[in-house]
């Protein structure tokens, strides 16, 4: 009896040897093999490993993203990893972090779940001379490289806005559908729709914010409450995929969806039947996988060393646009507004 | 040969893993440097999951269950987060925070041993319960406190992490093995009506195992903000099960009456080097394989869990051991 249990100690002991030997000479980050022999002198020869980190795994918006990355990865001759963790965690996206600073790649660009958890890991990536680069939700404080943003935040929100103010003929009460007061991009949208209300359309009225939690049929639940709370109720804007779709459905089964207008950000192939039905006049959305494909070329030129600037031409695809807002993000392009006429024309596999 | 098992299945995976990775060694210091940065990164990652486990083992061992383990750590860490970062977070925050701790699982215990409810009953009622209150404290914001405090990170690195986590595992091995506490508890596990009968104060000691286990969410909710120097009402979800499936591949019985901290310590590691192991051989997927590696992983993690039980429960093992079961 006491031999095994001697035994059972013996086994963590064990343990403690082999990590006590890993670190006692001090855990030290360098640029690893997996960027393979003499990467030092930046594009070259060798080629250059790219890692990817959407919020999550098997969703149609990042396996679009997904699809454009990796066509700019062999149009450019490099190694992409895309992965990530199968639900929407900070925690979980730090292990795929670890993983890779250990492995030595050349760039990760992260979309963030909680921008506030990776600023460890971020440091940590740098120090070890890979880039950091945020897509499609920001981290601003985490001292990332740079962003590569969907959209100029202010110019979505505002166009949002004015499409909302356009259909309500400016003025009435309106309210606002969004995932969380979480989501860095989302938010940020939201704030800008909000300041263009308050300066340009001074009859409208802002009545509640319902959140949605990122979740169809609960949309749809809160937004038929929403409208029973205010029968004066006139627009409503949607700030996320699943907001748009559930609050058309609210006032699909409510039949108000003549007298109340709805706008907001979703994907085509969502919005298709209620855009038929004539329950929405319009949505908003940009290219997922043009982002895929944006996000990896900047990467792909930032790592071979060229200096950007607003108007830099970088390889396969033209010249590049900055914000207004922040010198650091990489604007995709303007949101394409998505109507019954022009829907059949795009094809973005969402 | 039963007590070997696990250690050899976690050595294997670790060989497989490494051979089957995105990385290859170019000298002798290569390879030791991977490794320093692969063991300091897979302890701090489990370090959480280690620390909630080790309570999970004893709460085992009664025969009971603590589904709400992940809820209460997240608890935990959103009290904590509602103070500012500075150095009085040490004297605020930290007090507040075991404080909680040991209430939640006071909280439970109660439930389970004055009130009498099905510890499964009990724990998913209050798995429910904390996790709301982990919104009601947070609303929708992810707070970062932990990130300013002076000396916190210490908690979420590799050293840091290390020491806790010997400190609880030799000092609750060495209090746990040699005192009569631990046939308590498999008694109690075992036949609590006998237990009774044998004079062990099993309400008593019930609520003892609940609060430790409250105690050792809280070391846990340390380590966890430590490293990743956030949190949200929604952090932690589903951590539970790793917690608990971890314990079981050690060989403690569901049904009480065995438990193991060193197979719990296997456990943790068989399941974070198969994680970490899924993670870093991406490249080896795409060439190999028509689907993402990574999708693996819960169907890895099930064959794992069922067939480690399965030999920790058939094979022939010493006859000395099996008193103890």
């Amino acid at each position: 009896m006491k031999k095994l249990k001697l035994l059972q100690l013996g086994h963590f002991f064990l343990w403690i040897a082999i990590l006590l030997s890993g670190t006692s000479c001090g855990v030290k980050q360098e640029s690893g093999p997996l960027s393979n022999q003499g990467s030092e002198d930046g594009a070259g020869d060798s080629q250059q490993v790219i890692a990817m980190l959407p919020k999550l795994i098997n969703i149609d918006y990042f396996d679009a993203c997904n699809r454009g990355a990796a066509e700019a990865a062999s149009d450019l001759g490099i190694r992409l990893i895309y992965d990530g963790p199968s639900e929407p965690s900070g925690s979980e996206q730090n292990k795929f972090m670890d993983t890779w600073i250990r492995q030595g790649v050349d760039a990760i660009c992260i979309a963030p779940n909680q921008p506030k958890t990776i600023r460890r890991f971020v440091e940590k990536a740098q120090a070890a001379g890979i880039k950091v680069f945020t897509w499609d939700s920001d981290a601003v404080e985490s001292g990332r490289d740079l962003m590569i943003s969907q959209v100029e935040e202010s110019e979505l929100g505002e166009m949002l806005m004015d499409e909302i103010a356009g259909q309500m003929n400016g003025k009435g009460e309106w309210a606002i559908a969004i995932a969380s007061l979480d989501a860095a991009n989302l938010n940020a949208w939201r704030r800008y729709a909000e300041a263009r209300a308050l300066a340009k359309y001074p009859e409208m009225i802002l009545v509640d914010t319902v959140l949605t939690k990122e979740d169809e049929n609960y949309a749809r639940q809160k937004v038929e409450t929403l409208l029973n709370a205010h029968p004066n109720l006139k627009g409503i804007i949607a700030f996320d995929s699943n907001s748009v779709p559930g609050a058309a459905e609210a006032l699909k089964t409510t039949g108000k969806s003549g007298s109340i207008a709805l706008t907001g950000c979703s994907t085509p192939s969502k919005m298709r039947p209620y855009l038929n039905q004539n329950i929405l006049k319009s949505f908003f959305l940009w290219d997922p996988s043009a982002l895929g494909d944006l996000t990896v070329r900047v990467a792909h030129a930032v790592l071979s060393g060229k200096e950007l600037k607003e108007g830099t031409a970088i390889p396969g695809y033209g010249p590049i646009r900055f914000s207004k807002e922040d010198s650091k993000t990489v604007i995709l392009s303007d949101p394409i507004r998505f109507t019954k006429d022009n829907i059949d024309e795009f094809d973005f596999g969402i | 040969m039963k007590q070997f098992i696990l250690p050899a299945i976690l050595i294997s995976e670790i060989i497989f893993f490494t051979w089957i990775g995105d990385y290859t060694f170019k000298s002798p210091e290569d390879f030791l440097r991977y490794f320093q940065s692969y063991s300091a990164d897979l302890l701090t990652q489990s370090a959480p999951v280690l620390l909630a486990a080790f309570g999970m083992t004893l709460i085992l061992a009664t025969a009971g269950i603590d589904l709400s383990i992940a809820s209460m750590i997240a608890l935990i860490s959103c009290v904590m987060s509602s103070f500012d970062g500075d150095v009085s977070f040490w004297w605020k925050a930290v007090p507040l925070g075991l404080l909680v701790a040991l209430v939640l699982g006071l909280t439970n215990g109660s439930l389970i041993a004055v009130l009498d409810v099905p510890p499964i009953i009990a724990t998913l009622g209050t798995m429910i319960l904390f996790r709301g209150l982990c919104f009601t404290v947070m609303g929708d914001l992810e707070k970062s406190p932990f990130f300013d405090v002076p000396g916190y990170e210490w908690f979420g690195r590799f050293p840091g992490a290390l020491l806790l986590i010997s400190l609880v595992y030799l000092g609750l091995g060495a209090g746990y093995h040699y005192s009569r506490k631990k046939r308590e508890l498999l008694m109690i596990g075992g036949n609590p009506i006998a237990a009774r009968y044998a004079g062990i104060p099993v309400d008593r000691r019930l609520i003892q195992v609940y609060v430790f286990s409250g105690f050792m969410a809280f070391l846990s909710a340390v380590c966890f903000t430590a490293r990743n120097s956030s949190v949200s009402g929604s952090s932690l979800t589903g951590m539970e099960l790793q917690v608990i499936a971890a314990v079981i591949l050690g060989g403690t019985r569901v049904q009480g009456g065995y438990s193991s901290l060193s197979g719990t310590f296997f456990g943790v590691f068989i399941i974070a080097v198969l994680d970490e192991g899924l993670r870093g051989a991406a490249g080896w997927g795409e060439e190999n394989l028509p689907f993402k590696l990574s999708y693996l992983q819960y169907v890895l993690i099930g064959i794992i869990l069922i067939g480690g039980v399965w030999m920790n429960t058939h094979l022939p093992f010493p006859k000395k051991n099996a008193k103890s079961s």
